[in-house]
């Protein structure tokens, strides 16, 4: 699975790398039980700093995407492990609220919004092409 | 027997020194990144060129003077000795200063043309490229520094045996031409020379293993197999220098417990072999660099460009950044690795066990 960052975006770089890995999973990329690289080497890969990977691999395990164990590094939890709790849900809501508002100012409707978000999702899901 | 030898490794280093621009990766040239969507400017082909037959003009011009010199005044070894070494330092001194040249050009070419300045940069990493890295594991360099501490307890139940005067240095015919009145602690030198040296290896090969697996990022699956391929490689030729450095110096200190191995000339082979195992190995990484680089039919058309350093090069050449846990990467000119003075690990790595064996090496001569 390849992630890309671009060290010069707006966009801190631990959340570059959050983001790449939530749609590597989303996209069937990595699944339940696979391992990510140990920080150190994943930091040594990217050539950025090991707190910027530690932060992100902590960001996904606050999120209940993976389990870090002392040993075997961070893996990715089953489907039955990270089932959707309704504080999750939430979450989402309110992460979405800002880009929904956003859209809602410059004029989108709802039947826009909504072809968008199923679209983002039919895009994640269609089986990776030679990336 | 010198001249011979010196000759067959100068006219390596001046080939080394020739090829160099063809060796390393294309979007680096004369140590400055090319955008692979300028990959292909005129320029910078000719100049390649033009470096390569100066370099070369001027090397063979040196070999001629160095030999002519040699057979007119036919010096004294050390006087040889001299002027070899400074025929050689000479030669690297001209390819430096027309690398730098080149470097300022291309420097002023990319800023007066603007190359990548609206191309977004960005770095790829595959997250299960680390569970394909094939490098050796550890054990494999801890081997010889077994071989290292039983030579020791073995010397030192050997002590008695030892001959009052010990050699510490071998001539280049291979017969020891330097020695000391015999005490324990130089009686162990060479063996203890030879650790810090195996941990200067095993050092190298761990760091290398925990430095950066680099992707391009318009070529990704290819310039990723490519790299492990070359990290794989290294990690043998790494465990191979590391095991015939153990076997000569293994035989030099048989040698001075039981003298009559060193009688003659015997030594000399292993010298030889020695020698040309290490100058092979440049060789063949070179010509395996060469062979696993990617190559470009034309400028790459893209969006995206591999991360722009230059930045963390000072003068093209050497390398630090603060941020990059790497601490090898990969030598912008030249064949081989280079370290990243920014990074503290590397100073304990290599320059720790660097120091102890000049101490070594001071006291013992």
């Amino acid at each position: 699975m390849f992630i890309q960052i671009e060290p010069l975006s707006n966009v801190p770089i631990y959340e570059q790398v959050t983001r790449q890995i939530i749609e590597g999973i989303a996209r069937g990329d990595m699944g339940p039980g696979d391992t990510l690289p140990s920080v150190r080497s994943l930091a040594a890969d990217l050539g950025v700093n090991m707190h910027t990977v530690n932060k992100s691999y902590h960001e996904l395990e606050a999120k209940g995407i993976i389990t870090i164990r002392a040993k075997s590094g961070a893996i990715i939890r089953s489907t039955e492990e990270r089932a959707l709790t309704p504080e999750q849900l939430q979450q989402i809501e309110k992460n979405l609220k800002p880009v929904v508002a956003e859209g809602m100012v410059l004029g989108a409707t709802v039947d826009q919004i909504e072809h968008m978000m199923k679209k983002v999702f039919a895009d994640l899901q269609l089986p990776a092409e030679g990336v | 027997m010198l001249l011979g030898i010196f000759t067959i490794m100068y006219v390596m280093t001046l080939a080394m020194q020739v090829f160099v621009p063809y060796i390393v990766r294309e979007t680096i040239v004369f140590g400055v990144t090319v955008p692979e969507q300028n990959i292909k400017h005129s320029a910078l082909a000719l100049a390649k060129k033009r470096y390569a037959q100066t370099v070369g003009l001027f090397g063979v011009l040196i070999l001629i003077l160095m030999l002519m010199l040699n057979w007119s005044l036919a010096p004294s070894e050390s006087a040889q000795g001299i002027l070899l070494l400074s025929c050689l330092f000479g030669m690297l001194a001209i390819s430096m200063m027309l690398y730098w040249l080149n470097h300022q050009k291309v420097m002023k070419l990319k800023i007066r043309e603007q190359w990548g300045m609206n191309i977004k940069q960005v770095r790829a990493v595959d997250l299960t490229a680390r569970s394909r890295d094939e490098m050796l594991p550890w054990p494999f360099y801890v081997v010889p520094i077994g071989v290292t501490v039983f030579l020791i307890i073995f010397t030192l139940l050997h002590y008695s045996q030892i001959p009052n005067a010990v050699a510490v240095h071998w001539g280049p015919s291979g017969a020891a031409d330097a020695w000391r009145e015999k005490t324990y602690f130089i009686a162990i030198s060479l063996p203890l020379v030879m650790l810090m040296m195996q941990c200067m290896m095993w050092g190298t090969a761990d760091s290398l293993k925990r430095s950066a697996i680099r992707m391009s990022i318009n070529r990704q699956q290819e310039s990723l197999e490519n790299e492990l391929k070359t990290r794989k490689f290294m990690s043998w030729n790494i465990a191979l220098i590391s095991y015939s450095l153990t076997a000569l110096l293994t035989i030099l200190q048989l040698s001075n417990i039981y003298p009559s191995m060193a009688e003659g000339n015997k030594l000399l082979p292993f010298f030889i072999a020695f020698l040309f195992l290490i100058l092979g190995s440049v060789l063949v990484y070179a010509w395996k660099k060469r062979q696993l680089r990617l190559k470009y039919e034309d400028n790459v058309m893209s969006e995206v460009m591999d991360i722009d350093e230059d930045r963390y090069w000072k003068g093209g050449l050497i390398y630090m950044n603060r941020q990059d846990p790497s601490v090898f990467v990969e030598k912008r000119f030249g064949v081989g690795w280079t370290m990243n003075f920014a990074n503290p690990r590397g100073y304990i790595v290599i320059v720790l066990p660097l120091l102890i064996l000049l101490l070594i090496s001071i006291i013992s001569f």
